[in-house]
């Protein structure tokens, strides 16, 4: 039988434009690539049925290499200021929150962004519902994805396996692999998520739960006195990447060759998932490692004040009055055209 | 009755193209544009020259390109150049001109701008400021019209505080009564104000003035180590001129216009004097290195020649001036005619609102633009200190962004 070697999804490559909201970030503005520690955190005030009315994002940068720096992150702002400890001003575009400057060693960036919640929304991870005396909150990174089925070299799989669980486990950059088949790879598709870390109270009642990586992806409970607490982060899919039957290792478990396929795919492509959602507001570090928390809380949405009684415009008169003006005039003209003309 | 007709038609033509017209005119196969330069060409001719010149070149190559497409027809930009004479009525003058003739935008040294901003601003006409740097004159909120693209104030006195403080030097502030010199002179108190003990004196000088002897005198009696001189070139050169006549071999720091040809040129005759001279100003190359700057400076010589200081060095070479402010306005230019694109409109209020939202590639690398919550398009952090040696000027070594520049050669 035929050997053909395969790429396996790549851990790094987004399933999806979003997130980060807005989509990539512009980082090579002048033609060089920052070091940056980007942590960020999400606050979205729900309202009593669980919709986000109010998104802001704190994005805090940590630019390392030393040098002129231009990053323009994509994010629907409404406005946003400098963060605390903030070493300089972010600037506002109608999509974009900017910066430009130079770094002499080490800068600490902030910027403290209000958005427009329609947008910023529909990029959260966290879906929260109260419906009658239950509060159901869910995983909302799930997307279908193409995988493949194969008969796979089971050795090497398992080896790169365990280097993608040990990279995940010490926090490194995952890397890619590849897998050696030897029958004709037949596609698919596979609904992955980003596990989420759920943590905090919903009506009184603690939670701690995560939602996804092979466990249910929503909990329900009961809506208490309908108060939303809680901080979300997304997490490696651990439970995915454990090995079977208490082995110490994918290569020393046993596992057939297609199901060995199918976890490594799993596992990757949620990778990918995670690295999405953990930053929100795009990453100026291409080969960063970002971290967001997301947290929502239940909060009054401001209730929209009456609308005023429409005021002339001004500029609109005006222009009214400079077209009947011109108008007049070019009536004006053509009588006096036509007497020189019948007279004529 | 035949004759008449179209006299009736031409009635009706003009009538119609009345209500059309914008601020633009016919000027062979393409329409035009207006951009105005207001700057000081009779009293600081090398900043209003730089100026114009920035700004013709940029129209030109502009131009060269196929103009800005606006609306699905081509539009060349025309310059026309108002001296303001240093004198803010003139620069009012002279804005009340421009809006009157239709101007798309006023570029500007930056004199008189409390009072041109609103004149410009009833009609949404967008100003650039590229040469003054005072704090108050550029507001995204309050003046929504004025830009600029040129260190601020703010910035060079912030970093000059910040290179000399750590110098334990005692530093004597004199500033000239120009409008240059006590926007100046209000950054650089509020940029030493954390550290009172390093200011020795405070001085006002008339701008203008020859002899500031007693001036300098006084700063040497009140224990000063550094003088601190932010004017006009003729205060400079007077006050370096008092010092060293003293015999006072105190260190000198300045804001750009100590780079001023005329500062030299009135030292001619005693090059040691200008030695050590340290000024403050916004880099002339970025990160990229100095490939786009020094493109720029030989496309703006093709175009005008090489400036020349007026001045040789020991050796006798002739000293020449790097296009420094050119290269703001020329910049200013080239977002200008992006923000045209992007609105596609010759509506002045149009472009003013698209200037927040572009960027263009600036001549030294350097990225150029505005935003919604800042006019400014030279950050703070783009400001590097050069010294003088036998008439020429290259970055300082113990400043972390000056260390990383390289010199720009002055001598051919």
């Amino acid at each position: 039988m035929a050997l053909a070697t395969v790429a396996l999804p790549s851990p790094l490559n987004p399933l999806s434009t979003e997130p980060p909201v807005g989509g990539r970030p512009l980082v090579e503005v002048e033609g060089i690539i920052h070091r940056v520690l980007t942590t960020e955190e999400v606050t979205a005030r729900v309202d009593e049925r669980g919709t986000p009315f109010a998104v802001r994002a704190r994005q805090r940068l940590v630019v390392l290499t030393k040098g002129d720096y231009v990053f323009i992150v994509p994010a629907p702002v409404i406005a946003v200021d400098a963060g605390p400890g903030s070493e300089s001003s972010p600037g506002q575009r109608r999509a974009s929150i900017l910066w430009s400057g130079f770094n002499a060693g080490r800068k600490v960036l902030v910027a403290d962004a209000r958005l427009r919640p329609r947008e910023a929304a529909k990029v959260l991870p966290l879906r929260v519902e109260a419906k009658g005396s239950t509060v159901t909150i869910s995983n909302a990174t799930p997307i279908r994805s193409s995988t493949f089925t194969a008969t796979p070299q089971v050795a090497p799989l398992a080896r790169y396996l365990d280097a993608v669980r040990a990279a995940t486990l010490r926090g490194r950059l995952v890397p890619i692999g590849t897998a050696t088949i030897s029958d004709e790879p037949k596609p698919t598709h596979a609904s992955v998520e980003a596990p989420l870390h759920v943590a905090g109270t919903i009506g009184g009642r603690r939670v701690d739960v995560v939602l996804g990586d092979g466990r249910p992806l929503r909990l329900t409970v009961p809506r208490g006195d309908g108060k939303i607490d809680l901080r979300a982060e997304v997490v490696p899919p651990s439970r995915l990447l454990t090995p079977p039957g208490g082995a110490g290792s994918w290569a020393a478990a046993t596992v057939d060759g297609p199901a060995l396929l199918d976890r490594a795919q799993a596992v990757l492509l949620r990778i990918a998932r995670v690295r999405q959602y953990d930053s929100y507001l795009a990453d100026p570090d291409p080969r960063g490692n970002a971290q967001t928390t997301y947290v929502y809380r239940s909060g009054r949405r401001p209730v929209a004040a009456p609308r005023a009684a429409p005021v002339a415009d001004d500029e609109a008169g005006t222009a009214l009055v400079r077209g009947l003006l011109v108008g007049l005039g070019g009536a004006a003209a053509l009588a006096a055209g036509l007497a020189v003309w019948a007279r004529s | 009755m035949t004759r008449a007709l179209p006299i009736v038609l031409l009635v009706l033509a003009c009538t119609v193209a009345a209500a059309g017209c914008g601020g633009s005119d016919e000027s062979g196969a393409r329409k035009s544009l207006l951009v105005v330069v207001n700057a000081p060409f009779s009293k600081t001719p090398y900043v209003g020259t730089t100026i114009d010149r920035g700004v013709s070149l940029a129209a030109s190559d502009i131009n060269d390109r196929g103009g800005v497409s606006i609306g699905g027809e081509s539009y060349d930009l025309r310059v026309k150049r108002l001296d303001n004479a240093l004198s803010p009525r003139r620069a009012l003058q002279n804005v009340r001109r421009a809006v009157g003739d239709g101007a798309i935008a006023i570029v500007d040294e930056g004199t008189g701008i409390d009072a041109t901003w609103e004149v410009a601003g009833r009609d949404d006409v967008p100003i650039g400021i590229v040469y003054q740097g005072g704090e108050d004159l550029v507001d995204a909120q309050k003046r929504p019209n004025v830009y600029r693209v040129a260190p601020t104030n703010h910035g060079l006195a912030f970093r000059l505080a910040e290179y000399v403080i750590p110098k334990r030097l005692k530093v004597a502030l004199l500033h000239d009564d120009s409008g240059y010199g006590e926007s100046g002179a209000a950054s650089l108190r509020k940029a030493f104000s954390l550290n009172p003990e390093a200011i020795a004196a405070s001085i006002t000088l008339p701008a203008g003035a020859l002899d500031v002897a007693p001036q300098v005198l006084r700063a040497r009696g009140a224990g000063a180590t550094a003088l601190m001189v932010w004017g006009l070139p003729p205060t400079i050169a007077a006050a370096i001129t008092a010092a060293r006549t003293a015999g006072w071999d105190v260190p000198v720091f300045t804001p750009p216009a100590g780079a001023d040809p005329l500062v030299r040129q009135q030292l001619a005759d005693h090059p040691s004097w200008v030695d050590g001279l340290t000024f403050a100003t916004g880099r002339l190359t970025a990160e990229r290195g100095p490939g786009p700057y020094l493109a720029f400076q030989q496309r703006y010589e093709d175009a005008y020649g090489a400036e020349k200081v007026g001045v040789k060095t020991a050796a006798g070479a002739p000293v020449y001036q790097p296009p420094e402010f050119a290269m703001y306005a020329y910049d200013f230019m080239q977002v200008l005619a992006a923000a045209l694109q992007l609105a596609d409109s010759t509506d002045p209020a149009e472009v003013t609102k698209a200037l927040e939202q572009v960027s263009v590639v600036g001549v030294n690398g350097d990225e150029r633009g505005f935003n919604e919550r800042n006019h400014e398009s030279v950050v703070d952090d783009d400001v590097y200190f050069a010294r003088f040696h036998d008439m020429t000027f290259g970055p300082v070594p113990d400043d972390p962004l000056s260390a990383t520049l390289p010199v720009i050669d002055q001598v051919r």
